[in-house]
């Protein structure tokens, strides 16, 4: 199996749900907890899995914005894992995913460096690196509803922008969701064969600003100008 | 990159503890040395303790180090771990060559057998770095290079202040790391291939990609060890530094005959070097936040 996530760019309407919700529940899962540091003062900083990010493609008016959540890709070639020294960070055979075991990591930063989309964060109170688990405590899980063996962030997603499946499965959800939609790895170049893959945003045509009222010369043209601008301001 | 102190000072200090191996190592199995006893002892303990005191700083800069011993455990693929386990590799051959003493007829080819591991021990520091695909300032050959030109000019010099030997080495050595700084600053100079458009995926070479927001309204994480950027002003001050420092400083202080000030130097010099090594490398995360790499 290779398990992991499609984001679909084109839905994604940037509510930071998946974020939040990510955050309820790993806090109390297997690498939690996702420790807030000065959580009610004037700076506040902590842990989280899950981050979205918003860019503006193109110039107006053929903008359009684009909202970016990123968390782990549970690449193939993880460069994280190789460059741990202490053997904390590893990937499962079984399924994919990139985890940490929290009783070996010593805290050196080293996997951070490596990964380049940010995935891994360090949690200050317990000295350790913290990611993104694919939810491996909700997924596996019996004693949830069958359809609730998902990760958290694509159970809550408002928009339908996240789902989880096997890629290595043609058949699965994700694969024909990447087939019929060109989905994408980011920074492929890297070598690192990221799992999760986004669809890129629909192209459409540009959203009217204002519309032009056609006014030909001669009584009719007139007249019919003079109708349609009504129909508009009524 | 965030410079973490400890970091520079263990890189700089076991630099010089593991150059000093080399060093002597290389001139004795060389036959240009002949040790005493006591000479041989001073210089296996003035580099254990360079090599010792850079490890108990990097210690420093975990944030668990109750778990430091298993950073032995990986071997076969992080040249992390491949640096611990050579550095306590060449310790033990330094306990083992002190043993033997210098009179013993073996001991000079020993003395060269914990040069070449003192050697991969700098060369696996400098891979640390320059394996990292992600941070284009560190991932090229010249940064192993630089690591064990670095390490070794240091471990030259205190060598030859030490029993006033080899002098031609510490002249060679300074001059081919500075050379060799100069190629890398012009080599960083070079623009990126990446950019935001690229890293995102979106728009294509023509649409072009802005950010609006990074989602965060304190620092995280990303930003600290990341996010920084040293004051363009500043830049070439602190370069023209690490040159000052490094070779011109420590030179005039040899002609004049003050061969430990000219060691006090170079390590300045090495420090500064190195706190420029980690805040002008740019890794490819910053990207997404707007930022160049």
């Amino acid at each position: 199996m290779k398990l992991g996530l499609v984001i679909d760019l084109d839905v994604c309407v940037g509510c930071h749900g998946c974020a939040v919700s990510c955050k309820q529940w790993n806090t109390s899962g297997t690498t939690g907890p996702l420790t807030d540091m000065n959580p009610y003062g004037p700076d506040p900083e902590g842990v989280w899995f899950n981050r979205i990010r918003s860019y503006e493609v193109g110039n107006y008016p053929e903008n359009k914005t684009v909202n970016f959540p990123m968390s782990c890709m549970h690449c193939e070639d993880a460069a994280c894992v190789d460059v741990c020294p202490t053997g904390a960070s590893y990937k499962r055979k079984e399924d994919g995913i990139v985890l940490i075991d929290q009783e070996k990591c010593m805290g050196c930063n080293y996997c951070s460096w490596a990964c380049p989309y940010g995935a891994r964060e360090l949690d200050r109170s317990s000295g350790t690196m913290k990611k993104c688990t694919l939810c491996v405590d909700r997924i596996y899980d019996d004693g949830l509803p069958e359809s609730e063996r998902l990760p958290s962030c694509v159970m809550t997603c408002p928009s339908n922008a996240r789902h989880f499946g096997d890629f290595d499965d043609e058949e699965s959800n994700v694969s024909q969701l990447v087939k019929e939609r060109g989905g994408y790895q980011l920074m492929p170049e890297l070598g690192y064969a990221p799992t999760n893959r986004y669809l890129p945003p629909r192209t459409r045509e540009a959203s009217p600003v204002a519309e032009k009222i056609e006014v030909s010369t001669g009584l009719l043209g007139k007249l019919s100008g003079w109708m349609a601008k009504q129909e508009k301001e009524s | 990159m965030h410079p973490a102190k400890s970091v520079i000072f263990f890189t700089v200090v076991s630099g010089l503890g593991l150059g000093l191996y080399s060093v002597g190592g290389l001139w004795w199995v060389a036959g240009a040395w002949r040790p005493s006893n006591s000479d041989a002892s001073l210089w296996l303990i003035m580099s254990t303790i360079g090599l010792v005191a850079g490890l108990a700083s990097s210690s420093f800069h975990l944030t668990n180090p109750k778990n430091a011993w298993r950073a032995w455990m990986r071997v076969r693929t992080s040249w992390l771990s491949r640096e611990a386990v050579l550095a306590v590799i060449v310790i033990g051959a330094a306990f083992l060559l002190w043993l033997m003493g210098a009179d013993n007829g073996a001991s000079a080819a020993f003395a060269g057998l914990l040069a070449v591991l003192a050697l991969l021990t700098l060369y696996s520091t400098g891979m640390i770095y320059a394996c990292l695909k992600t941070i284009r300032q560190w991932h090229t050959p010249l940064t192993p290079v630089y690591y064990l030109l670095a390490g070794c000019s240091a471990g030259a010099l205190a060598f030859a202040t030490l029993f006033d030997q080899a002098w031609i080495l510490v002249w060679v050595l300074l001059i081919a790391a500075a050379a060799v700084k100069v190629a890398y600053y012009a080599m960083i100079g070079k623009p990126a291939d990446v950019d935001l458009t690229n890293a995102t995926g979106l728009g294509g070479s023509v649409m072009g990609v802005k950010l609006l927001e990074t989602g965060h309204s304190g620092s995280t994480f990303l930003t600290r060890e990341f996010g920084g950027q040293i004051d363009a002003s500043k830049l070439n001050m602190l370069r023209a530094m690490v040159f000052v420092f490094s070779l011109l400083l420590p030179a005039a202080a040899i002609l004049m005959g003050a061969a430990p000030l000219a060691l006090l130097l170079l390590l300045a010099g090495h420090s500064v070097e190195r706190w420029l090594f980690f805040s002008e490398a740019k890794h490819v995360v910053r990207l997404y936040h707007g930022q160049d790499t």
